[in-house]
C-alpha cells in the first residue's frame, strides 16, 4: 500500500462556526493506481489534496506514505518527502516565471542536491518525454498553456516520485489541450506511475481507473 | 554547492531584472560607503600634508611662544638660553605686515619676518642668489632684506634683485639675497615673505620685544629633555608661569593636530556611518516588499521540496549580494570622487583599512537587515503562499 489515510480530520474554525473540511476520512491507494477524487468546490477536496501533498497537516488521524508515518514528521522531513516522493501538478501550472523551462524542471532536482550538469541533463530528457524538444530555453510566458502544463508535468516527474498529485490539471486549458494532457497522464500511469487526480469535472475524472467522490468532507467510493 | 550557486544565480537574476529598484535600494549604501571613504580620505590627506609640512621644519626644532602681555624676552634672555644644554641656536621671530614696492610697481602688502642670522639655518632655508644675513647687519640695524622666491619674482620679474633697493613702508631696503623656493608651510607661504634683521624691525613701528623664538637642539634625541630645561629656565629665571608660554616640538604640534583631526574624522565618519545604517533600513524595506511580491514563488518552491533554510538562504543571499554590490559601487565612487577632489587641490589619501571596513560594514548590514525579511519568507505557510496571487 502506497498511501493509507486513517480517520483523518481537519476542521477550520471561522468565528464560532466549525467547518469540517475533512471529516473522518479513511482512504488507501495502491502502487500504480490512477485515482480521481471528484467533488464540487467547498467539498474539502483541496484540503485533502494539501494533506496528501504534505502541505498541510491533519488535526488527527494517521497518514502512512510509502510506510512512513507522516503526522510525526518534522517540517524539514516533510520538505524532503515532498521533494522526493511527491510530484505536484497545479491548475495554473505554477512555473517560476523568470526561469526557463529547463531551469524550472531543475528546481526539484537541485533541492535534491543534484549538481547542475546532472540536473540539466535530466531536465532535457524530461523535456523530450513531454514532447517539448526545442523549447528548453523558453520562459513560461513564451509557452502556451498546454506547453506550460507539460513543463509542469516534467517538473513533477523530475525526482521520480512515488505519486503524482494533480490538482485540476486541465482546469485552465481548452478541451483539445485538456485531452492531450490527460493522454499524457494516462500514458504515465500505464508505465506504472501512481496518480491522484483532483477535479470537479466528471469527463476528466472518468479517465482514471478509480473514482472517489468527496462531499462535505467525506469520501464515497 | 550547486544549491548555493543556484541561489546566487537567482539572486543576481532578481537584482538585474529589477534594475531601477536595485539601484535605488543600493543608493543609500553607495552614498554611505562613498562618503566614509571620501571624508576619511580627506582627513588622512590633510593629516599627511600637515605632518610633512611640519616635519620639513626639522624635528630638532622647538618653538617658544610667550602669551604673557607683561613679559617678553630680551636679547640677553636669549643669550642666557644659549647656555642651556643642547641648545645650538635660537632665532627670535616676529612678523609685521607692511607695504612693499620696487620702483614703479604697485605697492602691495607683504609679511615681513624680523629675525636674526640664525633663522635661515634653523629652518633649513638656503639662498638661491646673493648672501645671507650677517651679525653685522644685526649690529648696525642695517636696512637689508632677503626676499622669498615668489615675492622676488613679483617685484623684479626676470631681473636680478640682489643689490637693488625696495621700499618697505616707504623706507629703502637693500636686497641682499633671494631664498630658494620653499613652498607653503603651516598656512604661511614663506616664498611670499621678506626677512629683515630683528634690530631693524623698530623702523617699521614694531617694538623689540620677543614673543616667539625658534630653538635648534643639537640632537633630536634630546628634544624632550631640552624642552624641560627651557621650561624650567623660563618659569624659574624669568618668572613666567607655565600657563603663559609654550615650548613645543614639531612632534607635539603634529600630535595636537592629529588629535583634532582624529576627532573630526570620527565625527564625519560617524555621520557617514549613520547613512550606511539608513541605507540598511532601505534594503530591509525593499526585501520585505520583495518577500510579499514573491509569496507565490516561495509557495511553489516549498511544494517542490525547498526547506525553510533554502528559502532563508535565498533571501538572505539576495540582500547580501545587493549590499555587497552597493558597497563595491560605493568604494569605486568614493575613491573616484576622492581622486577627483585630489586633482582639484584637496588632499585626499584613501585608507585601505577604512575602505575595507566600509565595504564590510555594507556586507554586514546586508546580513543584519536581510535576516528579518528572509526569516519572514522562510516561515510562510506553503498553502497560503501557493494561493497568493
Amino acid at each position: 500500500m502506497l498511501i493509507e489515510l486513517k480517520d483523518i480530520k481537519k476542521y477550520y474554525h471561522l468565528g464560532d462556526q466549525t467547518i469540517k473540511a475533512i471529516d473522518d476520512v479513511s482512504f488507501t491507494v495502491e502502487k500504480g493506481e490512477f485515482v480521481s477524487i471528484i467533488g464540487p468546490s467547498g467539498s474539502g477536496k483541496s484540503t485533502l489534496m494539501n494533506i496528501l501533498g504534505l502541505l498541510d497537516v491533519p488535526d488527527s488521524g494517521k497518514y502512512l506514505l510509502d510506510g512512513l508515518e507522516i503526522s510525526k514528521a518534522k517540517e524539514k522531513e516533510l520538505a524532503t518527502i515532498r521533494n522526493k516522493k511527491i510530484g505536484f501538478i497545479f491548475q495554473n501550472f505554477n512555473l517560476l516565471g523568470k526561469l526557463t523551462a529547463v531551469e524550472n524542471i531543475q528546481v526539484p532536482l537541485i533541492y535534491n542536491n543534484e549538481n547542475n550538469n546532472q540536473s540539466k541533463q535530466r531536465a532535457i530528457e524530461l523535456m523530450k518525454k513531454v514532447d517539448l524538444e526545442g523549447r528548453e530555453n523558453h520562459i513560461p510566458s513564451q509557452l502556451s498553456g498546454g506547453q506550460q502544463q507539460r513543463v509542469a508535468i516534467a517538473r513533477a516527474l523530475a525526482n521520480q516520485p512515488e505519486i503524482i498529485l494533480a490538482d485540476e490539471p486541465t482546469g485552465a486549458l481548452d478541451s483539445k489541450t485538456s485531452q492531450d494532457i490527460m493522454k499524457l497522464l494516462t500514458e504515465l500511469n500505464e508505465n506504472g506511475q501512481t496518480i491522484i487526480l483532483i477535479t470537479h469535472d466528471m469527463n476528466v475524472a472518468k479517465k482514471a481507473k478509480r473514482i472517489v467522490k468527496i462531499s462535505d468532507g467525506k469520501l464515497y467510493e | 554547492m550547486t544549491k548555493f550557486l543556484n541561489i546566487l544565480k537567482i539572486a543576481f537574476k532578481n537584482i538585474f531584472s529589477n534594475k531601477l529598484r536595485s539601484i535605488l535600494t543600493m543608493l543609500g549604501l553607495i552614498i554611505g560607503v562613498a562618503s566614509v571613504i571620501i571624508l576619511v580620505g580627506i582627513g588622512n590627506g590633510t593629516q599627511e600634508n600637515v605632518t610633512s609640512q611640519v616635519k620639513s621644519l626639522g624635528t630638532d626644532v622647538l618653538t617658544l611662544n610667550i602669551q604673557d602681555n607683561d613679559y617678553a624676552l630680551s636679547y640677553s634672555d636669549i643669550d642666557e638660553m644659549l647656555e642651556i644644554n643642547n641648545v645650538e641656536a635660537i632665532a627670535p621671530y616676529k612678523t609685521v605686515s607692511a607695504t612693499v614696492k620696487y620702483q614703479t610697481t604697485n605697492s602691495s602688502r607683504a609679511s615681513i619676518i624680523a629675525t636674526t642670522d640664525k633663522y635661515m639655518s634653523i629652518m633649513n632655508y638656503t639662498i638661491s642668489s646673493g648672501r645671507l644675513m650677517s651679525v653685522i647687519d644685526l649690529e648696525n640695524n642695517s636696512k637689508v632684506c632677503l626676499l622669498g622666491s615668489d615675492i622676488a619674482e613679483k617685484l623684479f620679474e626676470l631681473s636680478n634683485p640682489v643689490g637693488q633697493d625696495i621700499q618697505i613702508n616707504g623706507d629703502n631696503y637693500t636686497v641682499i639675497g633671494v631664498i630658494t623656493e620653499v613652498g607653503s608651510s603651516m598656512g604661511n607661504n614663506v616664498d611670499d615673505m621678506i626677512i629683515i634683521p630683528y634690530t631693524t624691525a623698530k623702523y617699521l613701528g614694531s617694538d623689540t620685544s620677543i614673543n616667539t623664538a625658534y630653538i635648534k637642539v643639537s640632537n633630536e634625541d634630546y628634544i624632550e629633555q631640552t624642552t624641560t630645561l627651557l621650561e624650567n629656565y623660563i618659569t624659574n629665571k624669568l618668572g613666567i608661569t607655565t600657563d603663559y608660554f609654550t615650548v613645543s616640538s614639531q612632534d607635539s604640534m603634529i600630535d595636537t593636530f592629529t588629535n583634532v583631526n582624529n576627532s573630526l574624522s570620527i565625527l564625519l565618519g560617524g555621520i557617514a556611518s549613520i547613512s550606511l545604517i539608513v541605507g540598511g533600513i532601505g534594503v530591509m524595506n525593499v526585501m520585505l516588499v520583495s518577500v510579499t511580491e514573491r509569496t507565490k514563488e516561495i509557495g511553489i518552491r516549498k511544494a517542490l521540496g525547498a526547506k525553510r533554510r533554502d528559502i532563508l538562504l535565498q533571501f538572505l543571499i539576495e540582500a547580501l549580494v545587493l549590499c555587497a554590490l552597493g558597497g563595491l559601487i560605493g568604494v569605486v565612487l568614493g575613491i573616484g570622487v576622492g581622486e577627483l577632489l585630489g586633482k582639484m587641490g584637496y588632499s585626499f589619501s584613501p585608507s585601505i583599512n577604512i575602505t575595507l571596513i566600509a565595504f564590510l560594514s555594507s556586507v554586514i548590514i546586508g546580513i543584519v537587515f536581510g535576516i528579518f525579511p528572509a526569516n519572514k519568507a522562510s516561515k510562510l505557510n506553503p498553502i497560503d503562499a501557493l494561493h497568493a496571487e
